[in-house]
């Protein structure tokens, strides 16, 4: 009887998964058509298929929608998926590893500190030789570890034992502080207040084929090493000394895991900014469906977490006509009342 | 004679520079159940935490099968020790299948390893032995204290040591099953090459449980033997500054006069 729960408890999360995924194509096409210039759907496989195989364009379709298709919408969508899925791989690993609901990239810090890194970086138009356009990412990954080493030695300073709290308490100071660093960098220089405030915010706007491409496989490459750290991830939510205990060497699995988790934020958001609430977000409703063990929970948070970016992104851009809102106050705006509702509703359970 | 299991020669142990635990030595047979015994304070829970290398040695050895613990890496010390923990809070809701299915970790090697039928069949058998097998697709945030308490004993024998360890074990746990744990832990520690480690308040469940006990006071083993012969009115009375004996038969007199 047993066996037969367990076995219908993995059609059921087959199931769910399949509907995650058919939801996430299904959001990506509609936020490929959909904006200023409308799109029919029939024509999106047509005029993927001629840029990635280097057919000449359909017939029937015109010149512009065939380029705002192709170099804006397509690789836009394509970086806000990324961008989404890492903030919530991100977002599940900060949870697990620290043991605290509130954890996330966003919530301690590390958001904030990757992106003055690179944003500084942005704002005296520095460039990478060799590198190139990948050199934003990996300096996004630097400055995200540096970020949360910081945030820890900060927290490990007041509290030995690390306390999830202490953490938590110390990366909101951390994430003032440096706000407090990025208005007054906007004091000083009134030239740049503009693109710093958008960079305070999030946006995909304007972004292209060479930000994809860079963000893509850094992202893809950080997620897949995590993946295969899920069991570890299960077993330290119950703890460094029951982790311990049951084999795990935790001084280092914890670390290398904060590390990895906090380079996938840096690496996502060098292009678009701070985006809040995701990380946050997507892991507690991807674990109410299916239940904590990341082998499904991580890999989830990544296809739910780029579907809300993909949508939250399609609202930016759409819900003003002619304007664009910057993308990070429309998750802000959705997550923090979810958020809560998420987090009173477990606090009742318990 | 065989060796021991477990070997403590001269351990000293405690938290950063201070030291609680002062050159305690003992050796823990196949099939032996030994309680530790003695007042709060007085280092029985730092003895075990230098037993499962969560804490450091500051002098002397642990030998486990003739290896120095120091020498193990944490997932051999898994293989040969197992602790039950205290309950700690988890708002992580796993089921009590896949908690007990973690006992497996260190028999497992390989990122990618997933529950072979030969865990599932482990970890049915020690959910069985608890009396858990029913809520096997229980969240584990829906279980009282009692059934945490017997899960996390479920999860320490997945793991198939050859020593458990025990803090305080019968912590919300009702009388039913505070027995019902030790006769699982006998059942266990029966089958050759185990033994268990166990720190105990009640010095009733003590000497109902226990082949051989070790008062502990200030950090020494003050005296080690049979339960009759340690839990010796004078000896339990100077270690606690208590006259133990004299509750006890407060207590026993209580029931009688009921």
């Amino acid at each position: 009887m047993e066996k037969q729960l367990t076995a219908n408890k993995r059609y059921r999360n087959i199931a769910i998964a399949a509907v995650f995924i058919a939801a996430a194509v299904v959001c990506m096409v509609v936020a490929v058509c959909a904006g200023s210039v409308k799109i029919r759907v029939g024509d999106v496989p047509r005029v993927l298929f001629s840029h990635i195989f280097g057919q000449p364009r359909p017939d029937g379709i015109d010149k512009a929608i065939d380029t705002i298709l192709w170099t804006l919408r397509v690789p836009r969508v394509i970086l806000a998926f990324t961008v989404g899925a890492s903030l919530g791989v991100s977002g599940v690993i900060m949870q697990a590893v620290l043991r605290n609901p509130l954890a996330s990239s966003y919530t301690i810090g590390v958001s904030a500190g990757a992106s003055l890194g690179v944003g500084t970086l942005m704002l005296f138009s520095v460039s990478f030789p060799v590198l190139g356009m990948f050199g934003y990412p990996i300096v996004g990954c630097i400055a995200g570890i540096g970020a949360i080493t910081l945030a820890i030695f900060f927290a490990s300073a007041l509290d030995k034992n690390l306390s999830s709290n202490t953490i938590v308490l110390v990366g909101m100071v951390f994430s003032l502080f440096i706000s407090a660093l990025i208005t007054l960098i906007t004091a000083l220089d009134t030239t740049v207040r503009q693109q710093l405030t958008y960079w305070q915010m999030g946006s995909f706007n304007m972004r292209e084929w060479s930000h994809t491409l860079a963000v893509l496989p850094t992202a893809l490459v950080l997620i897949i090493v995590l993946w295969t750290r899920t069991r570890e991830l299960d077993i330290l939510t119950f703890g460094d000394e029951q982790a311990a205990l049951m084999g795990i060497n935790v001084r280092r699995e914890k670390w290398l895991l904060l590390y990895l988790g906090a380079a996938l934020t840096g690496a996502s958001i060098a292009f678009v900014g701070i985006i809040s609430f995701v990380d946050l977000v997507a892991p507690h409703i991807v674990r109410r469906i299916f239940g904590a063990k990341h082998s499904l929970v991580l890999p989830m948070t990544a296809v739910f977490g780029g579907t809300m970016m993909v949508f939250t992104d399609l609202i930016a851009r759409t819900v003003l006509p002619g304007r664009e809102l910057p993308v990070g106050v429309v998750t802000a705006i959705i997550g923090a009342p979810f958020f809560a509702f998420v987090f009173f509703k477990q606090r009742r359970v318990r | 004679m065989t060796a021991p299991l477990m070997e403590a020669s001269g351990v000293c142990a405690g938290y950063g520079k201070r030291q609680i635990v002062d050159s305690v030595s003992f050796a823990l047979g196949a099939g032996e159940r030994v309680s530790i015994i003695g007042p709060n304070g007085c280092g029985k829970t730092t003895l075990l935490k230098a037993i499962c290398k969560l804490i450091p040695l500051m002098d002397g050895d642990i030998r486990l099968q003739g290896k120095s613990v120091t020498k193990m890496d944490r997932r051999r010390l898994a293989n040969c020790v197992s602790m039950m923990p205290q309950i700690s809070e988890q708002w992580f809701d796993f089921t009590v299948l896949d908690t007990v299915l973690m006992g497996r970790y260190s028999r497992r090697h390989g990122a990618l390893a997933t529950g072979s039928g030969e865990d599932l069949h482990v970890a049915e058998e020690c959910l069985r032995t608890v009396g858990l097998i029913e809520q096997i697709n229980d969240s584990i945030t829906w279980l009282s204290g009692g059934q945490r308490q017997r899960l996390m004993l479920a999860r320490a024998f997945a793991q198939e040591p050859s020593i458990i360890v025990l803090d305080e074990p019968t912590n919300h746990l009702d009388i039913k099953y505070q027995a019902e744990l030790f006769e699982h832990l006998a059942r266990w520690a029966s089958q050759p090459g185990r033994a268990v480690i166990q720190v105990m308040h009640d010095l009733n469940l003590t000497r109902m449980y226990s082949d051989r006990v070790l008062l502990m006071s200030e950090g020494r083993v003050i005296a080690s033997g049979i339960p009759a012969e340690v839990m010796d009115a004078a000896a339990l009375d100077d270690a606690y500054g208590y006259s133990i004996r004299q509750f006890m038969q407060k207590s026993l007199g209580l029931w009688r006069n009921d």
